[in-house]
């Protein structure tokens, strides 16, 4: 009787093991002029789901819950998407805990552009290219909007597009987006160079361009608070096998190569987008006075306290010990009272070792760790710090021997004068005669 | 690596800048494919795959491509096909990949064909196989050498199938079987319209069938072995071209067999498309104007039939529609499907209609030419126009030679003529990481100015960096000119620019706590603790001046001094070690204890007191 | 100045003439107490107060001894009987001995 259940337990973890992707696209050609990238997804355990972007029978949850943990929309030109997905039910996913992998072109509709807003980026027009007309591929068809982008142009964080120096030229042709700078959680994944600018081909510049110089973010990502995770590009061709498979060859001759960058870069973002790479986790805090085991009721001032952290990253489906020295522990009672770095040891515990202050209140133990690419890492417990107890204060202090000696020498001469009070025989007489 | 590029380019040309005219395909299967889907093939011949029928598409990949399959790996290829060839285990549509593979590879030896016969013989009687099956069995059976027994009885079964399941897979294997029935497989021809009806047309560039490039290539191999019933037009036959020249990225054996297959049925039809498109670049500069077009099939091979004449028709400016050329015919190139027409035009995108013989098409072709900068003035200006604006002319490529000063009041004024108008005409400021750009307002015919407030723009003091950007896409030389450095100050401005910082640790903070109080030297604490105990001698010695004496000491009393004594050594362990509670617990029995015995004492006392006193 | 001289030494002269050797001995004691105290004090106001506590335990000692033994003085001074009604001297020694265990339990307390 008992079998069964467990099976269908088992088949609902296991089913659970790597995320459920649903696909929106144009049309059926992209599946398979993109086959490499998805068949990279699959590999690495993704179930992906492909449906065309206005087919009516799209839903992202039911009954309450999501169907899918990842969403793609490779369809640039999707004028509105089909069943209930809007931009709004889009929004909520990503709000629930969704990652959103987007890519435009020059042709992307209004709803994308209105999505892409959503997160704070904001794309170019219909018809737009970002050109380059000294940075473009040999193999451009005239308009110079076929980029050649340097490796060095992808941000510093490689947990999210893997080491810099190690990744080939990057072809790209498509629109251009504009991240906020003021924006926090934004994050410019790829930028042009300071020659290129997001503008109509053919037509003369009147205007000042939606974006221009390093300004240009070609390929945009955004980590929400929540851990949530979009990355939206600006071509779709960048994901293409054409550009993965292909030669690069800038027409200036300096940056060449048998194999375009594309596919480590688009496969280290994947991994990325859907929290494969640069996801932590607490596995465990402990607390306690130096010298003892388990965390006691409340503390003393001026106690001397350890405190332990456990972090563990996600790694290949298994979470293994993280490594960094950079994780900071706070005190913190309204403002941090102590900051101090936390050690490390092999298994990924970082440990700290410091006084309590003399002021009493209730404080928390603070990690917040908050790096590019890495999810957010927050952990606060609360503890109280009571002030000493009456019996805990010093006694037998030197400079109070004075005291002591006054208070016993009472003591004593009380002794001494109950003594005589009480037995000494006064002389009478003389009272007597006064 | 540069021709690779550039012939890529040629493969991957779905008329972004040429559109199709009715009649032609503006693409072709180059060699830089042909070599890709050799290199695919080779893989899956040396792999160790459980699947038989990679090695089928392989080899017939090979073979339609006209190339011998290498001599290294025909050995490991036969090996494994005879390893994976199992009557028994295998399906029919394996057991056929298994030998016809066997003979495309030329292997030595045979394979063992001993209960292929019949299976064969089972599946063609039974009523329930697919048509996949009969058509699979069948060619099996052709391939042993045997003919097919009873071709009408066939075809009934073929037919009765199709009755339950006539997708798109089932009808493109019908077609392929009735092609080999002859007269019994006439029944399919009156499906042809409605399997074409079934087209999917994308972009209205592209046909394609539902079931990917796989079903596409069956369904066009199988029609077009019916050429009496015309089953595809040209427009169609051109558009199913399109659509497989956009899968020349295919990744497997199987889908290179079938892309190639059914390139070859289309190449060999009466509705062959004709490929016109541009070899190169679609670019010619004024020293190199000749402009390179190709006519070919879709295999970039010449057509059975030359076409001619080749005429470019027309040739429009797209800027201001003018029309440059007519009916110019082309000159014959190197080889036999090049032609050449030589554009000595003005630079700038010209349309240009192409005939040759019926098909024609619309290409686009750039002439590029150069650019130079005529004259070049900066210098700074007052923003309130207060007094006229003192310019510096450079020539290309010089450098101002020293730094301008400028500040929040002035404006930068830079004007500029070029020999030609172009897209990007931009100033650029940069400092370290920063840059601002400002875009060159076009005044008249190239001549182009950039006036900017410096107070306004720029948001803090520092040494910039002046750079001139002219690009375009029908340029040949765009460039950056470092025209010089300017040093702008700021009022009311921070000079260092506040860095945002990526997120980082924090500054460390350690608790200060408080100082203890200070303390005296313990010298003067053990001074002062013999001086407070001096008095009790100074006590005893003036008890002893006065003269006292215990006279009246009775044993009465020693109780009641040894409780009260009791009670101040108790009040000492207090102070030593005790607690209250401890204390107090015990205050209870000795004080109680010296109040008795003290009362006793007391009014002892008192009694023999008052006696004396009544007797005086 | 020759005036305070003269009531100085008659008020000597009176005092050791005319005091019981009792209310002498009670004397003694009670200028001891007041000695210790201005030796405490001084010593607080030439280091601090730093065992604050100490510091009042100790002088509060002395002060509230001095006041107990300058109250045992007033009621067993024969002079004084007829404003003690009903309270023998040996009462009085009674409540000053009470009175300073009560007093010497809060001392120890205190001091630390």
């Amino acid at each position: 009787m008992k079998n069964p259940i467990i099976l269908i337990f088992a088949f609902i973890v296991a089913a659970k093991a790597q995320g459920n992707t649903l696909v929106l696209l144009d049309n059926q050609v992209i599946k398979e002029t993109h086959s490499i990238f998805f068949k990279s997804l699959q590999d690495r355990g993704y179930t992906l789901t492909f449906k065309i972007a206005d087919d009516s029978s799209l839903v992202l949850s039911k009954y309450g819950e999501y169907l899918y943990e990842n969403l793609i929309i490779f369809a640039p030109s999707v004028i509105e998407f089909g069943g209930n997905l809007n931009v709004d039910t889009i929004t909520q996913f990503i709000d629930n805990g969704g990652n959103v992998l987007v890519a435009g072109s020059e042709s992307t509709g209004d709803i994308l552009r209105e999505l892409a807003s959503e997160v704070g980026f904001e794309v170019d027009e219909e018809g737009a290219f970002v050109i380059d007309h000294l940075n473009y591929d040999s193999s451009d068809e005239g308009q110079h909007t076929k980029l050649v982008v340097s490796s060095e142009n992808l941000i510093d964080a490689p947990v999210i597009v893997g080491i810099k120096k190690n990744i080939a030229p990057i072809l790209y042709q498509g629109t251009g987006i504009l991240a906020d700078s003021e924006n926090p959680l934004v994050l410019p994944l790829l930028t042009a160079d300071s020659t290129a600018y997001s503008y109509q081909p053919d037509q003369a510049i009147k205007e000042y361009p939606h974006a221009i110089g390093k300004d240009t973010v070609l390929i945009a990502g955004l980590q929400a608070r929540n851990n949530a995770r979009i990355v939206f590009s600006g071509s779709l061709s960048f994901f293409s096998d054409e550009y993965f498979t292909s030669p690069v060859e800038k027409v200036s001759g300096d940056l060449k190569s048998a194999k375009s960058g594309n596919e480590d870069v688009a496969v280290a973002i994947s991994q990325w987008v859907f929290k494969e790479h640069g996801r932590l986790r607490v596995k465990a805090v402990q607390h306690h006075k130096a010298g003892e085991n388990a965390p006691p009721h409340d503390y003393t001032i001026m106690d001397d306290v350890v405190y332990k952290i456990g972090i563990e990253i996600y790694d290949n489906g298994k979470w293994k010990p993280f490594s960094a020295n950079d994780v900071q522990l706070e005190f913190v009672r309204i403002d941090p009272f102590v900051r101090t770095t936390l050690k490390s040891n092999a298994n990924g515990v970082y440990e700290a070792k410091f006084k309590i202050p003399d002021v009493y209140g209730v404080y928390q133990f603070k990690v917040d760790y908050d790096r590019v690419g890495f999810t957010r890492l927050y952990s606060t417990t609360q503890v109280s710090v009571r002030p000493l107890q009456h019996t805990q204060y010093e006694r037998f202090i030197d400079s109070a021997y004075p005291y002591y000696t006054s208070a016993f020498s009472m003591m004593l001469g009380l002794f001494v004068f109950s003594i005589v009070f009480l037995h000494m025989k006064d002389d009478e007489k003389k009272s007597k005669n006064e | 690596m540069k021709m690779s590029s550039k012939l890529l380019l040629i493969c991957l040309l779905v008329a972004a800048l040429a559109s199709l005219s009715e009649a032609s395909i503006g693409g072709y299967i180059c060699p830089y494919s042909s070599k890709k889907f050799l290199d695919i093939a080779s893989k899956a011949l040396k792999a160790d795959t459980q699947d038989i029928s990679s090695l089928y598409h392989a080899a017939n990949s090979f073979k339609i491509l006209n190339e011998a399959v290498p001599a290294n790996l025909k050995p490991v290829a036969c090996q494994t096909v005879k390893k994976l060839f199992n009557v028994e285990t295998l399906e029919i549509d394996n057991l056929f990949y298994g030998v016809e593979s066997f003979k495309l590879l030329g292997c030595d030896g045979k394979l063992s064909t001993e209960g292929v016969v019949k299976k064969v013989q089972d599946i063609l009687q039974n009523e329930k196989s697919s048509v996949a099956s009969l058509h699979y069995a069948s060619k099996t059976q052709t391939f042993l050498g045997q003919q097919i027994s009873n071709q009408a009885k066939l075809a009934q079964l073929v037919q009765a199938q199709l009755k339950t399941d006539d997708s798109l897979l089932s009808l493109g294997h019908a077609l392929h079987l009735a092609a080999s029935l002859g007269q019994s497989g006439k029944f399919i021809t009156e499906r042809i319209e409605d399997i074409v009806v079934q087209a999917d047309e994308v972009d209205g560039k592209l046909l394609q069938w539902e079931g990917g490039l796989s079903t596409t290539s069956l369904i066009i191999t199988g029609l077009l072995q019916f050429p009496a019933s015309s089953p595809l037009n040209q427009p169609q036959a051109d558009k199913l071209a399109n659509y497989l020249l956009s899968r020349l990225t295919v990744q497997t054996p199987k889908g290179i067999s079938a892309l190639l297959e059914a390139a070859q049925a289309l190449a060999t039809s009466k509705v062959s498309p004709v490929s016109i498109s541009v070899t190169g670049q679609n670019s010619v500069t004024l020293d190199n104007p000749n402009l390179k077009i190709q006519v070919s099939d879709i295999f970039g091979k010449p057509l059975k039939t030359a076409l001619s004449p080749v005429v470019a028709q027309s040739a429009t400016r797209i800027a201001d529609d003018v029309v440059v050329l007519a009916k110019q015919p082309l000159n014959v190139g190197a080889k036999e499907t090049e032609f050449v027409l030589p554009l000595k035009l003005e630079p700038g995108y010209y349309k240009i209609l192409l005939n040759a013989g019926p098909h024609s098409t619309t290409l686009t072709a750039r002439v590029l030419g150069p650019v130079q900068v005529k004259t070049f003035e900066i210098g700074l200006s007052d923003a309130d126009q207060s007094s006229a604006p003192k310019l510096e002319k450079l020539t290309h490529p010089n450098k101002l030679n020293k730094k301008l000063q400028g500040d929040s009041g002035q404006n930068l004024l830079v004007k500029f003529t070029l020999s030609r108008q172009v897209h990007q005409a931009f100033l650029r400021l940069s400092s370290g990481k920063k840059e601002i750009i400002f875009v060159a307002g076009h005044e008249s015919n190239s001549q182009y100015k950039v006036e900017a407030d410096l107070g306004q723009e720029l948001p803090i003091s520092d040494s910039f960096n002046i750079e001139l950007i002219i690009g375009d896409s029908i340029i040949t030389n765009p460039f950056r000119w470092q025209v010089g450095e300017i040093e702008i100050k700021i009022t009311n401005a921070p000079t260092v620019a506040s860095l945002k910082t990526l997120r980082g640790p924090k500054p460390e903070i350690e608790h200060m706590f408080r100082k203890p109080e200070k303390r005296p030297a313990k010298a003067v604490s053990l001074l002062f603790t013999g001086l407070t105990a001096a008095p009790f001698l100074i006590l005893l010695i003036l008890w002893s001046r006065i003269g006292v004496n215990l006279s009246n000491f009775s044993m009465r009393a020693v109780p009641f001094h040894l409780g009260f004594g009791a009670i101040l050594g108790l009040f000492t362990c207090f102070w030593l070690k005790l607690d209250m509670f401890v204390t107090c617990a015990w205050l209870i029995p000795v004080g109680g204890f010296t109040f008795f015995t003290g009362h006793r004492l007391l009014s002892h006392m008192a009694r023999s007191k008052k006696p004396e006193k009544a007797d005086k | 100045m020759a005036q305070i001289n003269a009531v100085l030494s008659k008020f000597y002269n009176d005092y050791m003439s005319k005091t019981s050797k009792k209310l002498k001995v009670i004397d003694a004691y009670l200028f001891y107490i007041l000695l210790t105290g201005i030796i405490q004090f001084a010593y607080c106001v030439l280091v601090g107060t730093f065992p604050f506590n100490s510091f009042l335990s100790g002088f509060i000692s002395t002060v509230s001894c001095f006041v107990l033994g300058v109250c045992l003085r007033l009621q067993v001074n024969p002079e004084n009987k007829n404003q003690f009604h009903g309270i023998s001297p040996e009462r009085g020694f009674a409540d000053f001995i009470f009175a300073h265990a009560i007093l010497h339990l809060v001392v120890m307390n205190f001091i630390g």
